[in-house]
């Protein structure tokens, strides 16, 4: 089955360039503005990976991973940030998100990351 | 002050009391007769002027002042006890003492005069300014410093969240590149195509918010003041080399005597000319030789043009026509977008900016600011801008 990426970023260009990109990759994307509309269409919590931006306008994107609401996906999420720094980057590891990404991001560490979502060979975080 | 009858030894303790309080004020102290000569010379005061109490006592106090007041000074008394004209005694005034080995420096002196036995005595109570002018100069360059600082770091985070507004059109980019590389690899170059249609607009929505910028540097509130050159450019020079080592670069400062003031926005226009020497100290660093000039001329129609010159590796032909660019740059870790700014600032003044180098020889950076006599200084300037990813 193929596996289905949400992307959550409120920049449409960036949701839109990388979901292409990540379609022609074999994914099947679904794009949200917020993480309320992502929320509204995946109420169930089901097997779908997340690529979630940090700078969101209600919440953060780690706010939200550190939310009840949010916690079931941290291990299914990838924060990727456009204004990183080793913080942030820290803390997202030790909540165990699955990957870490600074935008402009890196096409081919996500792919890996995601291969390693989908077989779930290896449960340890990609660290880059 | 006890009266009566004291006990010697009371007496002598008294003494030593008073003694050791003259001796421990910060003023120093000389008592002198209606002759001029020193009666007594407190410990401070000989740690001002380098005498010891020995070599003074009986000497004539003009020993601890400069020309012309050393040999005007008895005839100031003399003046003083013909005619009771205070000019000095009871006011308290600025003058400048003299040390023992010539050197001078500012006091602030309070003279009183005591009768004791008939005669007359004149006591002298002496600050030393020096460390007060140092320290009220230090804080004006604290002050400025200050200003600097604060200026630079709204610079640094408007930079941070340019960075970050840059980034989406720039992740976009390199999104859709890579997805257009794809597509053609698999032979569906009309969709590629498409893709880079839709990078080209991120890359102008790039330009766009690099455009807000310069405007935000030239609508800014702008302090207009007409300061003259010479402590402009003394000031920025020292502002740049905060921080750096002493050894980084051997400058030299040059300002034509038929330049006189400038009627700018100091503290922009010296960020400018601090931006051009950090830069240019960066750029020297590998050099063996590290010469930094700055130069203040006259130029045309009422204009000074600054010029600020280093003796570094010099640019690339590939940098140089694109150097005031956004996000040129020829540093490792660097933004590219400070000369880009230095350049808006510039205009705004309604100057220009260019820069001259030749590869292994250094570059030369020249501006112009005007002068007190340019006619529409300070104008808006609205020209159109030249974008990298529009042209």
């Amino acid at each position: 089955m193929m596996q289905t990426v949400c992307i959550i970023d409120d920049d449409e260009a960036v949701r839109e360039s990388t979901g292409l990109l990540l379609s022609l990759c074999g994914y099947s994307v679904e794009g949200y503005e917020t993480i309320r509309q992502f929320l509204g269409a995946h109420p169930q919590r089901d097997n779908a990976v997340i690529l979630l931006d940090q700078h969101l306008p209600q919440q953060t994107g780690l706010e939200f991973l550190e939310s009840d609401e949010g916690r079931p996906f941290l291990p299914r999420a990838v924060l990727m940030t456009g204004q990183g720094n080793s913080k942030l980057r820290e803390r997202a590891l030790q909540d165990g998100v699955a990957g870490y990404l600074e935008k402009p991001i890196d096409v081919d560490r996500l792919m890996e990351i995601f291969g390693h979502l989908a077989s779930q060979a290896s449960p340890a975080q990609i660290r880059t | 002050m006890p009266t009566g009858a004291a006990p010697p030894s009371k007496l002598l303790a008294t003494e030593e009391m008073l003694r050791s309080v003259l001796d421990t004020v910060p003023d120093g102290m000389v008592v002198i007769d209606d002759r001029g000569l020193i009666h007594s010379f407190s410990a401070t005061a000989a740690k001002q002027f380098g005498y010891t109490e020995a070599e003074v006592m009986g000497c004539n106090v003009s020993i601890l002042m400069p020309e012309p007041h050393r040999t005007q000074h008895d005839a100031y008394i003399e003046r003083y006890l013909q005619t009771g004209e205070r000019r000095i005694i009871g006011v308290g005034r600025v003058v400048v003492g003299r040390r023992k080995d010539g050197s001078t420096f500012p006091i602030e002196l309070a003279v009183g005069e005591v009768k004791i036995g008939g005669k007359t005595y004149f006591t002298g109570f002496i600050r030393d300014l020096t460390e007060r002018q140092d320290r009220e100069r230090r804080l004006q360059e604290l002050q400025s410093e200050l200003i600097h600082v604060s200026r630079l770091t709204e610079l640094g985070q408007m930079v941070a969240a340019l960075a970050h507004e840059v980034n989406q059109p720039l992740a976009a980019i390199k999104n859709f590149l890579a997805a257009a590389t794809r597509l053609i690899a698999s032979g569906h170059v009309d969709e590629a195509r498409q893709l880079q249609q839709k990078a080209g607009e991120q890359a102008e929505r790039a330009v766009e918010i690099i455009r807000g910028l310069r405007q935000l540097v030239r609508k800014g509130d702008r302090a207009i003041e007409t300061v003259p050159v010479a402590k402009l450019l003394d000031e920025a020079v020292g502002l740049a080399l905060v921080g750096a080592s002493r050894h980084s670069a051997a400058v030299s400062l040059a300002v034509d005597p038929a330049v006189t003031d400038t009627v700018v926005d100091k503290v922009q226009i010296q960020q400018v000319i601090i931006n051009l020497i950090r830069n240019a100290i960066e750029a020297m660093a590998d050099c063996p030789v590290r010469r930094l000039a700055i130069t203040a001329k006259p130029d045309r129609d009422g204009m000074i043009a600054i010029t600020v010159a280093d003796t570094g590796p010099g640019l690339p032909e590939a940098v140089r026509s694109r150097l005031f660019q956004p996000f040129v740059t020829t540093k490792e870790h660097g933004m590219g977008v400070g000369l880009s700014i230095c350049r808006s600032i510039v205009e705004s003044h309604g100057g220009a900016m260019l820069a001259e180098s030749t590869p292994g020889a250094g570059t030369t950076f020249r501006f112009t600011i005007p002068g007190p006599g340019h006619a529409g200084h300070g104008a808006e300037t609205s020209q159109p801008q030249s974008c990298p990813a529009a042209s």
